[in-house]
């Protein structure tokens, strides 16, 4: 299954195309990082409520922004483009009061979308779907100080209340519910893109913008 | 929606984009690596006495207001009171406060620095071009999206679609289709010619571009480097300490 309605000269475009990222390409990885973001700020996940709160809008816009991110796949088509998105979003996160595992977490995620999306030479509609459900992993990012500092809470708490009450915690803020959230993320990025594989096909190919 | 400041700041205390991007990294550091209150607070007490510069009182006022209640219901949770309520409370205090200096940078960060600012420190640190470039469309790029996006939601409503109480929970793809695909549609259209405008005028040529942004370390930024040395100075010393 091919995204694309392959042109007949489609290979020889693909072989004298620069396969590095050309200033064009770089505009548009401006420009869909700013719509990757405006949706996500439309639907909550760079609020200021804190991280809890923000649970259900990082789920509703890695969805949406699946959209997003089928349509940019075929805009540039080459390699370090979702890495420079990550790169770029993760930056402004921390700039505007996200902690900064947030730029770690977009490395470490962004990188393995690249990889799968090089695994389908770009041009495969499942590796695309794939890789942003991967890619959309990096939002915990600004979560993730609170799994790392609750040793400290932990020990806190112990010395006030003896081992039951800390142990009571301990199942409150194990890694248990932090996977759960991954997991749902991850499963609502794979449905938002098939969405936005499905929108491709029904609007933006047809529009000649894909 | 204009995420950064419209205009440069202005006020006594003036600082060099390049030593608020080092503040970033030192506070976020601090605040959000290992719990240190003691750290965290000279962070917190230093970003305060920026905002109050940049006259920020209201965000200020709120921020500091925040971030003495999570510190006294921690106070509270773990030396008077008992039970689970306020063992609750006390985690929340705990983790919020633990947010609050690393928030508080940033939200002085947004106040008082343009993205022509942004970008010109970002140029002067030698960052790749690779990085700049998209930083700067995505930064200009907010203000426009914001508009297409307010166009795209009006037209939806003057044509009666999704309207009623439940318009957008009744349906919900059908709602996020009729939003996203003109919006990605315009947009896409309005980066081309954006991409067609700026190549026009020499972007990604070789030569070395001029920037109307002057940038220069002066007495603001003395004292803000004063301050990174200071909090990096106590949370180092209390790691080893």
């Amino acid at each position: 299954m091919s995204t694309t309605a392959s042109a007949p000269n489609a290979d020889l475009a693909a072989s004298t195309r620069p396969r590095s990222l050309t200033p064009r390409d770089l505009i548009t990885v401006g420009v869909f990082t700013a719509l990757y973001f405006v949706i996500g700020f439309a639907f909550g996940f760079v609020g200021v409520l804190g991280p809890v709160a923000q649970a259900v809008g990082m789920i509703v816009s890695a969805a949406v922004n699946g959209i997003v991110f089928s349509l940019y796949i075929t805009r540039i088509r080459k390699p370090g483009m979702v890495l420079l998105t990550g790169l770029i979003a993760a930056l402004l996160m921390v700039l505007t009061g996200h902690a900064w595992t947030t730029l770690v977490a977009a490395v470490v995620f962004s990188g393995i979308a690249e990889l799968i999306l090089a695994r389908g030479h770009y041009r495969s509609a499942r590796a695309a779907i794939l890789a942003y459900a991967f890619f959309t992993l990096w939002v915990i990012g600004p979560i993730v100080p609170m799994y790392y500092q609750r040793d400290a809470y932990l020990a806190d708490i112990a010395e006030q209340m003896g081992d039951a009450y800390a142990a009571a915690w301990e199942t409150v803020f194990s890694p248990g519910p932090f996977a759960a959230i991954l997991a749902v993320i991850f499963v609502s990025a794979c449905l938002g893109g098939l969405l936005g594989q499905k929108m491709l096909r029904k609007h933006f190919i047809r529009a000649g913008i894909a | 929606m204009q995420l950064l400041a419209r205009s440069r700041a202005t006020g006594r205390l003036r600082l060099d984009p390049r030593t608020k991007l080092l503040l970033v990294c030192v506070i976020n550091v601090a605040a959000l690596t290992r719990v240190d209150l003691l750290a965290s607070l000279m962070a917190f007490v230093c970003v305060a006495v920026l905002l109050a510069s940049a006259g920020a009182w209201r965000m200020l006022g709120g921020l500091a207001g925040l971030f003495v209640a999570c510190r006294v219901v921690r106070l509270l949770a773990s030396e008077v009171f008992e039970g689970a309520i306020w063992y609750t409370l006390g985690a929340v205090g705990f983790f919020i406060g633990n947010y609050l200096p690393a928030v508080a940078i940033g939200a002085y960060i947004v106040r008082t620095t343009t993205p022509s600012e942004l970008i010109e420190a970002l140029r002067r640190l030698r960052a790749p071009e690779a990085l700049v470039i998209p930083m700067s469309v995505m930064l200009r790029f907010f203000p426009t999206l914001a508009e297409e996006m307010t166009a795209v939601v009006q037209a939806a409503r003057l044509r009666r679609l999704h309207s009623g109480r439940w318009g957008i929970l009744r349906e919900p793809v059908q709602a996020i289709e009729h939003i996203m695909v003109p919006l990605l549609v315009s947009s896409t259209r309005i980066g081309d010619e954006l991409a067609a405008s700026a190549l026009t005028r020499g972007l990604g040529g070789s030569r070395r571009r001029t920037s109307i942004v002057q940038l220069d370390f002066g007495a603001g930024d003395v004292l803000g480097l004063a301050m990174a040395v200071l909090i990096m100075g106590v949370f180092i010393g209390r790691l080893i300490g």
